[in-house]
């Protein structure tokens, strides 16, 4: 409860949580606040400015803009949560084994997440969805694969210290369980770093979903989705601009609200387990 | 240090085979190889001929054997035959990777000194005009995704300025101010995402190191403020930032990908883009090889540039 005051007084907080909850009712309420009917041409009003009927103006089929970009970000919505929560329990689980069983694991799990690193995520991205065709899911596949290393080794640092603790030890000689240490001893301290690693991989989610249906990847066509609607809009970028910078703002603002939902999450929790 | 640089060394081998065998191995998971892509639906050749045209490529043996035929000739520097265009991959990567590399240095040269400058004017006046306009940029370039900027900056300039990016690259070696004109769109484009998270750091680094006693001792010593930081901040603030370039640099090249798409520049990024879209299995792989290799090996650099600013490391 404490921490969600000190997130709200927080400036960077305060804006990201703003952002990210207007990211999120838009995403959920899109087919109730959605004017128009996305998929639907309007031949006798192609490329229209914003006017009074369609308040985003157009794009080259008629539809309205507006009504598309909602559900564009109800579709990257889905797709970033769900892969970033793949991601995070898959890869905080990974760090946590490595980091508490050690040894050869932990060595060999470590050389692991060192070689994905090694790919420049969008590359991977690109091959992993060539590879298995554009389509929502394996888009999430995509993202999450590129997330999990991230995870991975956020949640070893804070478990390589913990199992060093004179508390660790003197539970084991007890006889604690390492599922019981683990559970209420290491994950405490590594859900910090995480959540703040959990709303920056967010960030970086709607990036690539965003890149990968720009090189026409991502979900296909009819399906509204914000990087393709930027790649339609090209052509008729010099006399029809609003058709650029409708879905640009909607990417960067969500992007912005999370990565600034992130720092004010940093700067309110880290500090606190300094103490 | 040499222990360490020959470590570091052996690694990126190690690396670079572990990297070699998952791309060849998920670029033939791809469903539909590239004769089926070549083919079509239409059913030109008889069933004999399209079995006889595959053993011809080798792509009817099981996957482990074609990688040691692969490899086996890569270590003779043979990278195979591009599939679509029957030239050699290796001399289709080479032609295109200069571009790519001056790309990624003009984009370095540009963004970096960008954002160190704002990050080291920030954190000497903070919360001044200098500072919250630095920030505000940060928060832009780090949003905005590289095809968005992009795409602005075309719109800017051609709506606004009536200037429309030429068509038909020029290279250096014909003509370099042309050419470093063509380049300066899209490195800005590339590097505005590198410049925003440089500053950022840069910013962060310095406040702290602006705090440390030692800087209180140089500047009791009556040192002028220009010597202070040059000579005793400068060094240690940018530790961290070394380390993040590194770590970005990888962003980078993946930028390269799409920004050559919209550039229509003709680099390795693009190549390997439509190595995919046409399923041209011996030119992804080698493409996409190539810029693996640039990331580790940036990786590399800025590892033993860490090493080489921070005594700490070395003797570890």
């Amino acid at each position: 409860m404490a921490t969600w005051q000190r997130l709200l007084k927080n400036w960077n907080g305060l804006g990201g949580l703003g952002l990210v909850v207007l990211y999120i009712a838009v995403a959920l309420l899109s087919p109730l606040i959605s004017p128009h009917d996305p998929l639907e041409m309007n031949m006798e009003a192609l490329l229209q400015p914003p006017n009074r009927q369609f308040l985003l103006g157009t794009d080259d089929y008629g539809r309205d803009i507006m009504s598309r970009l909602f559900v564009g970000a109800r579709s990257s919505l889905k797709i970033t949560l769900l892969a970033v929560f793949g991601a995070s329990v898959l890869g905080t689980m990974m760090g946590v084994m490595s980091g508490y069983l050690g040894g050869w694991i932990d060595g060999l799990t470590m050389r692991l997440v060192d070689i994905m690193f090694s790919f420049p995520g969008l590359i991977l991205a690109l091959v992993i969805v060539a590879m298995l065709g554009p389509s929502e899911e394996n888009v999430i596949l995509a993202i999450s694969i590129r997330s999990i290393p991230v995870f991975a080794r956020t949640a070893r640092g804070p478990t390589l210290s913990v199992k060093e603790e004179e508390y660790v030890a003197a539970i084991r000689a007890v006889g604690a369980q390492p599922v019981r240490i683990i559970l209420r001893h290491i994950l405490p301290n590594v859900m910090a770093p995480i959540v703040v690693q959990v709303t920056l991989a967010l960030a970086a989610g709607v990036l690539t979903d965003a890149s990968l249906s720009f090189l026409g990847l991502g979900v296909q066509p009819p399906t509204p989705s914000w990087g393709s609607m930027v790649n339609e809009a090209r052509s008729n970028m010099e006399f029809a601009p609003w058709t650029v910078v409708s879905p640009s703002v909607c990417i960067a603002l969500a992007v912005l609200g999370f990565n600034l939902l992130g720092d004010g999450l940093r700067d309110v929790l880290d500090p606190r387990l300094r103490q | 240090m040499s222990r360490y640089l020959i470590r570091r060394l052996l690694w990126l081998l190690v690396t670079l085979w572990a990297l070699s065998f998952l791309v060849f191995v998920s670029v033939r998971l791809i469903p539909g190889d590239t004769i089926d892509l070549i083919l079509g639906t239409s059913s030109i050749l008889a069933e004999e001929q399209e079995a006889a045209l595959r053993a011809y490529y080798g792509l009817d043996k099981p996957i482990l054997q074609q990688y040691v035929v692969w490899f086996n000739s890569v270590l003779h520097g043979d990278m195979g035959l591009s599939i679509r265009t029957g030239r050699p991959v290796m001399s289709e990567v080479l032609e295109r990777f200069p571009l790519t590399v001056e790309l990624a240095v003009v984009t370095l040269a540009i963004a970096l000194p960008v954002g160190i400058s704002l990050g080291i004017a920030s954190a000497l006046k903070p919360n001044g005009l200098v500072d919250v306009l630095a920030r505000l940029f940060s928060l832009a370039g780090m949003a905005l995704p590289n095809f968005v900027v992009a795409i602005l900056t075309i719109l800017i300039l051609s709506v606004v300025f009536h200037w429309f990016p030429a068509s038909g690259f020029v290279p250096f070696s014909e003509d370099p101010v042309q050419n470093l004109r063509q380049m300066f769109f899209p490195a800005v484009a590339l590097g505005m995402s590198m410049a925003a998270g440089v500053a950022r750091m840069t910013r962060s680094s310095m406040l702290e190191v602006l705090r440390q006693d030692y800087v209180r001792t140089a500047r009791s010593k009556g040192l002028k403020e220009d010597a202070v930081i040059v000579r005793h901040c400068l060094k240690n603030a940018l530790i961290p930032v070394i380390t993040l370039v590194g770590i970005r640099f990888g962003r980078l090249l993946g930028g390269t990908v799409i920004i050559e798409q919209i550039y229509a520049l003709p680099g390795v990024g693009r190549l390997a883009l439509y190595a995919i879209y046409q399923r041209d299995y011996a030119m992804v792989q080698s493409s996409i090889l190539f810029i693996a290799l640039c990331y580790v090996l940036m990786n590399l650099i800025s590892d033993l540039a860490y090493a080489f600013v921070d005594p700490r490391i070395r003797y570890t």
